[in-house]
């Protein structure tokens, strides 16, 4: 049943209830919701930074008040909204098709994500992956009429493919690569199916300091990240870990943007020891 | 022999000896099972079978003389004979309560040709002798096993007798 070398970390309090019950099948899991989430890259050492090189990942924390996941440290994303698949959005780079086979995902789903992944972005570091042209994008989103463009979609009374058609933009899906897909383990209450994109932060865009989800946000070095999550000063979910270990490994933003297989990883709730366990596939390395 | 003298020849209690090598007992979780931590009887306490395990984090799995070496595993040990301390303690007013350790078995396992399961569980039978001083010393066995839970490399067991 345990892979040699996997991962395994205990379940407490009150989701190690659920958990018994979903596994004992006295309750139904929950269907995980699609989403998308971005982990946008840019080199670190900035001019006149004393840092040698490597890249530096955008990272913002959960609003204590949230019911998803409150305080943790992530990448922007969220779920699929129903309308980021309900028009058609002017589109450069890899059709949805495309993105379809990667993630293992009707083309219409596949499009819809690649839109959330835009959107979410947008909406959580005001960083748009869209360009007047299909090899250009957007100089600067830092003006009155962006911000209220950002507020009206964090509302859903404007959809992406809206904002981007009143402006003339192309969505740039080649600026986005796939990462990974990590479903919830059965045993959670909110259940996601979430593909992680890569993208570089376009030159000329710079994030800034978002409202909203976010209670914090800040360009960290993975490798910081993961030690400030050994010690305890920030929470990180196991995909988020995983995640930042994977991006430490590449030297840089161009080596993190090297096309990857995506496989889904489903965390495996068992039964052990008088507690439930969650188990990481051997292969990954789990670095909290 | 006085209460007093018995005390004095005792030396530094265990709790004072964790405390100087800088160790807190861990907290034990209610096991959601059949089955309790540890059982005091007759002046005696069972613990349950112990993982390497530190804030719910299994430390390590797989085969020791395989994916785990012998060093990384005995430091396991160790980890499991402090959540066997930990148990005891529950089911105790605490580890000064503890008169000696009787008897450790150490579970370890084994990729086909290893043969230290002796210096594997050292690893615990020396932090039992670090805390508990000459009544730390204790009978053992150390033995191999294809397989443990969530694969792990290493559990620990012990019996404690405690003073009257």
């Amino acid at each position: 049943m345990f892979e040699q070398g996997s991962t395994a970390i205990r379940l407490g309090g009150r989701l190690g209830e659920r958990a018994q019950d979903i596994l004992a099948g006295r309750r139904q899991p929950a269907p995980p919701r699609d989403a998308a989430t971005v982990m946008l890259l840019r080199s670190a050492g900035a001019p006149g930074a004393d840092s040698a090189g490597g890249l530096e990942v955008y990272m913002l924390r959960r609003k204590s008040s949230m019911a998803f996941a409150p305080g943790a440290f992530v990448f922007p994303g969220g779920s699929v909204d129903a309308r980021d698949a309900e028009e058609q959005v002017a589109w450069a780079g890899p059709e949805p098709a495309e993105w379809g086979q990667v993630f293992a995902a009707p083309p219409e789903l596949a499009c819809a994500l690649v839109c959330a992944a835009v959107r979410e972005t947008f909406e959580e570091s005001g960083v748009l992956l869209a360009g007047p042209s299909a090899d250009t994008v957007v100089a600067d989103t830092t003006g009155p009429d962006w911000e209220a463009d950002r507020k009206a979609l964090l509302d859903r009374s404007l959809s992406l493919a809206e904002m981007l058609g009143r402006r003339q933009l192309v969505l740039r899906s080649d600026l986005l690569r796939p990462w990974s897909r990590w479903i919830t383990p059965v045993v959670e209450e909110r259940r996601y199916d979430t593909r992680f994109f890569a993208a570089a932060l376009p030159d000329g865009q710079a994030a800034r300091d978002v409202g909203g989800e976010a209670s914090e946000v800040a360009w960290v070095r993975p490798g910081d990240a993961i030690v400030a999550g050994r010690i305890k000063e920030i929470m990180l979910f196991p995909p988020t870990a995983v995640s930042l270990a994977e991006l430490a490994a590449c030297p840089d933003v161009t080596a993190a943007l090297t096309p990857r297989q995506v496989r889904p990883v489903l965390p495996e709730a068992v039964m052990a020891e008088g507690a439930v366990w969650l188990t990481l596939p051997a292969d990954l390395e789990y670095p909290l | 022999m006085s209460l007093d003298g018995e005390a004095r020849e005792r030396g530094p209690s265990p709790e004072a000896r964790l405390a100087a090598l800088g160790i807190t007992l861990p907290k034990v979780s209610p096991p959601l099972a059949a089955y309790v931590p540890a059982v005091l009887t007759r002046g005696y306490v069972y613990t349950a079978g112990q993982l390497p395990v530190v804030e719910g984090r299994l430390l390590a799995t797989g085969k020791v003389g395989a994916e785990v070496g012998a060093g990384e595993a005995s430091a396991l040990a160790r980890t499991c004979a402090l959540n066997a301390l930990a148990a005891v303690a529950s089911v105790t007013s605490g580890l000064d309560a503890v008169r000696r350790i009787v008897k450790v078995t150490g579970f370890v396992a084994s990729a086909p040709d290893f043969t230290q399961q002796a210096q594997v569980i050292n690893g615990a039978s020396e932090l039992l002798i670090e805390v508990f001083g000459e009544a730390g010393r204790h009978a053992r066995s150390a033995v191999g096993m294809a397989v443990l839970p969530l694969n792990a490399p290493v559990e620990v067991e012990l019996i404690a007798e405690v003073w009257d």
